[in-house]
């Protein structure tokens, strides 16, 4: 360990696992080396780090370069998962892609779901006012919801009410007549048809606003009447207290538990309108709270959350000419959620309902099989961390060595005394040739406990 | 669903619910033909009385229906036309909400099937009373505490299947052991969910493996 330590490597590791997708300890102690304050704001500097390469994995693997194929589009988001520096902006981007939620099987688009990805990328960690603009611009999110069929005199309601129900202020806050306002205001809000494929490759889908198809006159949303249009009724929909809440309400449940704490959703609430919307502060605010800091494993695992850190802790898919990442969008897909794809515009159903045990069984073969190789790099580095300087090592010692590797697991008395059993005898182990096996085995019963669900 | 309460045998009834999520006309699925009020709300999509299958003098089903329709008429089908629930909330997903708990006054977590799954089993003897095929389990058989099978795949399923022979009944036996839920006061809710659902899917694939072995036998 280094001797620079300034932050409790227990909370770098809870940061790390929350605001990004986890670290091993070897990583963590090298963050650990920066004040917590330091870390925090370090996450939030987005915009002078640079993104990946992303199109490195089209020039080593031609087949990242399908642009019509969800999973390979899934594949380049789990690329910048486990390898981007501005880590956040995907996780936040993970965030809003379950609540703004868009998927490929209504459009069969794919190219779509590439420009919508981007438009969650881009504006997800800026203003959330401005976000609701650009989605309500964007055209995957506007054919999933029918505004194409929202015309003038024959008003579509989809969009309207998903807004106001899924996307802000949650329902029983607003009425019915709320609702056909709104969707009346964004009738003629649609996209243009694309351009066929070939011979010219593939072709942006752009926003269209068809001026003779917008039902122009008074209408009265949340109290304020005049020839409101879409972007009128995302002002409204912004200043309201039901916005404040809902959206710190999902931000809670994503960043800090899966069970609400109204006090601590009330905090959030407030950064939101001190911000007037803007996200990084909001998300600082949450991450210097105690009920943060204090959450440690108060959530389940998202499926994606859970591949990219099993993949971050092999340290293998760290270079665009690898492959494998398309696996990854499969892996996740089996444990419940389909990137690009969620069930419904709801989104998925998080926290105890990712656990059935179809989903569960999936999770833990994976990260059994993934971390139970010891002869990835990341556990190579592990097991030579684990052994340096011995000639042998206690059996506490070697679960201890392990969990604390693995990016600080914590796990109940119970298990720790289960897994301590099952070594047989108290006897020192020898570090032999075989050692590296041995960890191996235990790391695949680690990540097959319940603990290891959590996050 | 295989229900049964004193061991099983193969004319113990099965009950299979078939889940077709997503959009359906179903006055085109089942066509009140003879109600006049049908073809004013489907003036361009209403299917034509001359082309309807017709089961009586007001129902009829859908010309692509055929084969249901021979069954039909065999009294292999009964149709329940028209459910629905007092004052429709127009929100899809509250809509699916009851339609998953059939609790169309409260929101609750509870699926309907999982509900008939404890009424079967409520010492839960079998985790395979209900068994979900399909990718996760539908919401309506979500029950808290009522274990239900969930298989996306028939063959190879199973905890830890990348450690193999000896070794791995040692891993599932130490599985077992983590997961089994705690019945002490301090125990987390969450761990205890995670644990019951590991120890039912570590029985039922146990039970699964052993039941598509003897169906290959046969």
């Amino acid at each position: 360990m280094t001797t620079s330590i300034r932050t409790d490597i227990r909370l770098v590791a809870h940061l790390m696992r929350r605001a990004a997708f986890g670290a091993p300890a070897w990583r963590l102690e090298q963050l650990a080396e920066s004040s917590y304050e330091d870390l925090v704001d370090d996450l939030l500097d987005i915009d002078s780090k640079s993104r990946p390469e992303e199109d490195l994995l089209e020039r080593f693997n031609a087949e990242h370069a399908d642009e019509e194929n969800q999973e390979f589009t899934v594949a380049r988001w789990f690329y910048r998962m486990i390898n981007s520096d501005r880590v956040l902006e995907e996780k936040v981007a993970l965030f809003w892609h379950n609540r703004l939620a868009t998927g490929t099987a209504k459009s069969n688009v794919n190219l779509m779901m590439r420009q919508h990805l981007k438009v969650l990328r881009d504006y997800g960690t800026g203003n959330y006012r401005t976000l609701l603009h650009q989605i309500s611009h964007d055209p995957a999110m506007l054919w999933w919801l029918d505004q194409q069929m929202n015309h003038a005199g024959a008003v579509n309601e989809n969009y309207g009410r998903e807004l106001l129900e899924l996307f802000s202020m949650g329902r029983g806050n607003y009425t019915e007549d709320d609702v056909k306002a709104a969707a009346s205001a964004f009738t003629g809000w649609t996209h243009d048809q694309s351009i066929p494929r070939y011979p010219n490759g593939w072709w942006e889908f752009s926003f269209v606003f068809r001026e003779d198809d917008h039902e122009y006159g008074e209408k009265t949303f949340l109290g304020r009447t005049g020839d409101l249009d879409g972007g009128d009724i995302i002002d409204e929909i912004v200043k309201q207290d039901a916005t404040a809440q809902f959206i710190a309400a999902n931000l809670h449940r994503f960043f800090v538990s899966d069970e609400p704490d109204q006090k601590a959703i009330d905090v959030i609430a407030q950064s939101y309108f001190d911000s007037e919307y803007e996200m990084k502060p909001i998300l600082r605010n949450i991450f210097h709270m105690d009920e943060f800091k204090n959450s440690v494993y108060d959530r389940i695992r998202w499926p994606a959350e859970h591949v990219a850190n099993v993949v971050k802790i092999t340290g293998t898919l760290t270079d665009p000419y690898e492959r494998g990442f398309k696996d990854l969008a499969r892996q996740s897909a089996m444990m419940g959620q389909e990137l690009l794809n969620p069930p419904t515009v709801e989104g998925w159903h998080t926290g105890r309902e990712w656990i059935d045990s179809g989903f569960l069984i999936e999770r833990v073969n994976y990260a059994s099989k993934m971390l139970g190789n010891p002869n990835t790099p990341g556990m190579r580095k592990i097991i030579e961390r684990i052994s340096e300087g011995r000639a042998t090592i206690s059996p506490t010692e070697l679960v201890e060595g392990c969990l604390y590797e693995l990016g600080c697991v914590e796990l109940e008395p119970r298990t720790m005394s289960i897994l301590l059993g099952d070594l047989e005898s108290d006897e020192p182990i020898a570090i032999d040739d075989h050692f590296g096996t041995q960890v191996g085995q235990i790391m695949e019963l680690i990540v097959a406990s319940r603990e290891f669900q959590l996050s | 669903m295989a229900g049964s309460k004193n061991g099983g045998s193969s004319s113990d009834p099965v009950l299979v619910v078939v889940q077709l999520s997503g959009g359906n006309d179903f006055m085109n699925t089942v066509i009140p033909y003879g109600d006049p009020f049908y073809y004013d709300f489907r003036r361009t999509v209403g299917v034509k009385e001359e082309n309807v299958l017709r089961i009586d003098d007001h129902f009829g089903l859908h010309p692509s229906l055929g084969l249901l329709k021979a069954m039909y008429d065999a009294g292999d089908v009964a149709v329940i036309s028209g459910i629905g629930y007092p004052v429709p909330d127009r929100s899809h997903f509250r809509s699916m909400d009851i339609w998953h708990t059939a609790e169309p006054s409260t929101v609750i977590a509870e699926g309907w099937l999982g509900r008939v799954i404890r009424e079967l089993d409520p010492s839960q003897q079998n985790v395979c009373t209900g068994v979900s095929f399909g990718q996760g389990l539908p919401r309506a058989m979500y029950l808290m505490g009522t274990p239900a099978i969930s298989l996306s795949q028939l063959e190879g399923y199973g905890l830890l299947t990348s450690i193999a022979g000896e070794r791995q009944r040692e891993a599932l036996n130490t599985f077992q052991r983590m997961y089994v839920p705690e019945e002490i006061e301090e125990a987390s809710m969450v761990l205890n969910h995670i644990g019951q659902t590991g120890i039912d899917a570590l029985t039922g694939a146990r039970r699964w493996n052993t039941a598509t072995m003897r169906f290959h036998r046969a």
